[in-house]
């Protein structure tokens, strides 16, 4: 099921770009390019999310309720979603997208591995995933996994004359562009109530953490992935911009973005 | 619970590290899922021999021989299962040493006796692991390394040449004692002269090579290409001499039998084809996908089926006998007086021995 819905289109699509262009890398850029295209709409909304739930911070209702209801956090969650239904805001809309990433990523991680077939049976199976009547098994096998200095099929190592180790330059651009990515895309926070502070600590969280995660994953699975993450960070990055939605403020120091807590 | 209640269940019960922590464990579960991993995957068939009355046997982390007619251990080497150490080409013998390669770019040579390790060394590099036998040709070795090189060794494993192709060679390379011929996955079967590794021709299979060729009598190579045909080449100069469009990819090394060349293809038909010409005699279904070599005995040819077991064939094209088999059968079938050895992949057995009539005499699987 896995393989028929995901898995065998992501390969035949991820292929087919690849006989088109003739570079495994450059097909990876194009197809993550591909898929943030298809995903743009989702995009939208979770920008849209995100926008409704910050106005909603501003909201007279909402804030009063955050007073009176300060002490018994059950009653204040219950008001909080009798008014998210009232305006009619799904509070998990900025999150579905994300969520939606998670196939995907693994689809395209799986695609890419299965291309990048080094052993008789991942070969035979490969051929299976290959639509007959699309592609030529023949003509794309084998399928070169080189890209600048890397094998997309392993992990990325630089190796430098004078170094006795391999720089994990892809795992570092990971890294990086993943903390900026979520830098630039966090809106600015109002803090202010318990409610508030825990959402802006969930975000730091995930600014702070998720980026190594991401860099650790770039480090020790195949590079085809960590090709992958570095595109879909840039590409995220270009379409926030094109979009408006980027917070450039958040990438300067002490946060000098972020709104001070109104005054009680 | 509705949706916005479990939202503010989510909300107040999960703390912030929790999140990135769940994140993190559902997509590294994603990505190892279905052998993401991949440090070192090993996957692949056994390899198989026979020599004398010794059955030997490369699967994952060891190999075994066994004695042919009870299918008993003589010895497993290593001992115990190593780091990185994986081996799925099959074994070939050479003055009395069992000479194989394995996953992490080594060839071994064994003492067959024994199981002793006479000598190793580093047959290649980066990701060039060993996936086919050795052709043992005069007392050399030539090994073929998926790091697109083929590498000629004495007996005492000293290198003498090395010949480098433009893909990786997943196939044994044959030999009709003048020129060695080497089947690449770079789509090319290479003719090269043993002495000392030079080009004498190569030709453009139009598809990837994964076997290895079958050469004849009358100096005619025939080879499967992963690209739906099979080819009849000259062997003196490289000259094709017929083609056939199979239905699906032919992975298996054809049969020459009864007059008649005989091979499966991944759309599980089997065919014979007259040698001379090219020209088809019959065709079977034989139920799966055929993807290793069948072997021929006295009443026909034993095929592999991936998931329909052991499927024979006499040479008029009737089945004669179908026995399944616990696991799937990639490997091509060994044929000893007696006994046809069917190697076994993910299955209840290694290796399950049938007689000519289809009945299992006896089964082997390693001590975990």
């Amino acid at each position: 099921m896995w393989d028929t819905l995901i898995i065998a289109p992501f390969t035949n699509i991820l292929l087919f770009i690849y006989q088109l262009v003739g570079n495994f890398g450059v097909a990876i850029i194009l197809f993550t390019f591909l898929i943030r295209l298809l995903t743009h709409p989702l995009t939208q909304q979770q920008m849209k999310g995100s926008k409704a739930m910050q106005d909603l911070q501003t909201d007279k209702r909402y804030i009063e309720m955050q007073k009176k209801y300060k002490n018994d956090k059950d009653k204040l969650a219950q008001e909080q979603m009798k008014l998210y239904q009232e305006l009619g805001i799904n509070p998990l809309a900025s999150c579905l997208p994300t969520l939606i990433q998670f196939p995907i990523i693994i689809g395209l991680y799986q695609a890419v591995i299965r291309s990048l077939s080094t052993t008789p049976i991942e070969l035979l199976n490969l051929t299976r995933l290959i639509y007959p009547s699309f592609l030529k098994v023949s003509q794309l096998i084998p399928i070169n996994p080189q890209f600048l200095w890397m094998d997309l099929g392993q992990p990325e190592r630089l190796h430098v004359p004078f170094l006795s180790f391999g720089i994990p330059v892809l795992a570092i651009v990971v890294t990086v562009t993943s903390y900026l990515q979520s830098k630039m895309m966090t809106p600015p926070q109002s803090g202010g109530d318990d409610s508030q502070a825990q959402a802006a600590a969930i975000t730091n969280s995930m600014t702070l953490y998720m980026p190594f995660l991401m860099g650790y994953l770039a480090l020790t699975f195949s590079s085809g992935l960590a090709l992958y993450f570095v595109a879909s960070n840039v590409i995220g990055i270009i379409q926030y911009a094109a979009l408006g939605s980027l917070n450039w403020k958040n990438l300067l120091p002490k946060g000098t973005s972020t709104r001070k807590p109104e005054k009680k | 619970m509705n949706f916005y209640q479990t939202y503010s269940w989510l909300k107040t019960t999960l703390r912030p590290r929790s999140w990135v922590l769940m994140l993190f464990v559902l997509l590294s579960l994603g990505l190892t899922a279905c052998g993401g991993g991949r440090a070192v995957t090993a996957s692949s068939w056994p390899g198989a021999s026979v020599n004398g009355d010794r059955l030997y046997v490369a699967f994952d982390s060891g190999i075994w021989a066994l004695n042919l007619q009870d299918g008993k251990q003589v010895w497993r080497y290593p001992a115990e299962s190593e780091k990185n150490k994986f081996f799925y080409a099959s074994p070939s013998i050479v003055d009395g040493q069992l000479v194989v390669g394995d996953f992490s770019n080594s060839i071994y040579a064994l003492e067959s006796a024994t199981g002793a390790e006479n000598w190793s060394v580093v047959g290649a590099s980066g990701k060039g692991r060993f996936i086919a036998g050795a052709l043992i040709q005069d007392e050399m070795i030539y090994a073929p390394s998926a790091d697109y090189k083929l590498s000629a060794y004495d007996t005492a494993g000293k290198l003498q040449w090395e010949f480098v192709t433009e893909g990786a060679l997943w196939a044994k390379p044959v030999s009709d004692g003048e020129r060695i011929y080497l089947p690449s996955m770079d789509h090319n079967l290479y003719a090269l002269d043993p002495a000392d590794g030079s080009l004498v021709w190569k030709l453009d299979l139009g598809g990837a090579a994964v076997a290895s060729p079958l050469l004849d009598d009358n100096g005619t190579l025939f080879v499967g290409q992963v690209g739906d045909k099979v080819l009849a080449i000259t062997a003196k100069n490289g000259k094709i001499a017929w083609e056939f469009a199979s239905k699906s990819e032919v992975w298996a090394t054809p049969v020459l039998s009864d007059g008649k060349l005989l091979f499966g293809d991944l759309s599980g038909t089997i065919y014979a084809l007259d040698p001379k010409t090219g020209k088809e005699i019959w065709t079977m279904q034989a139920g799966d996908a055929v993807v290793g070599t069948g072997a021929a005995f006295t009443d026909g040819v034993a095929f592999p089926v991936e998931d329909a077991g052991v499927v024979a064939v006499d040479f008029a094209g009737k089945e004669l006998w179908r026995t399944p088999v616990n696991g799937k059968l990639y490997s091509g079938i060994l044929v000893s007086e007696n006994l046809l050895l069917v190697p076994v992949t993910k299955g209840e057995t290694l290796i399950t021995a049938l007689d000519f009539n289809g009945k299992e005499q006896w089964s082997f699987l390693p001590e975990k």
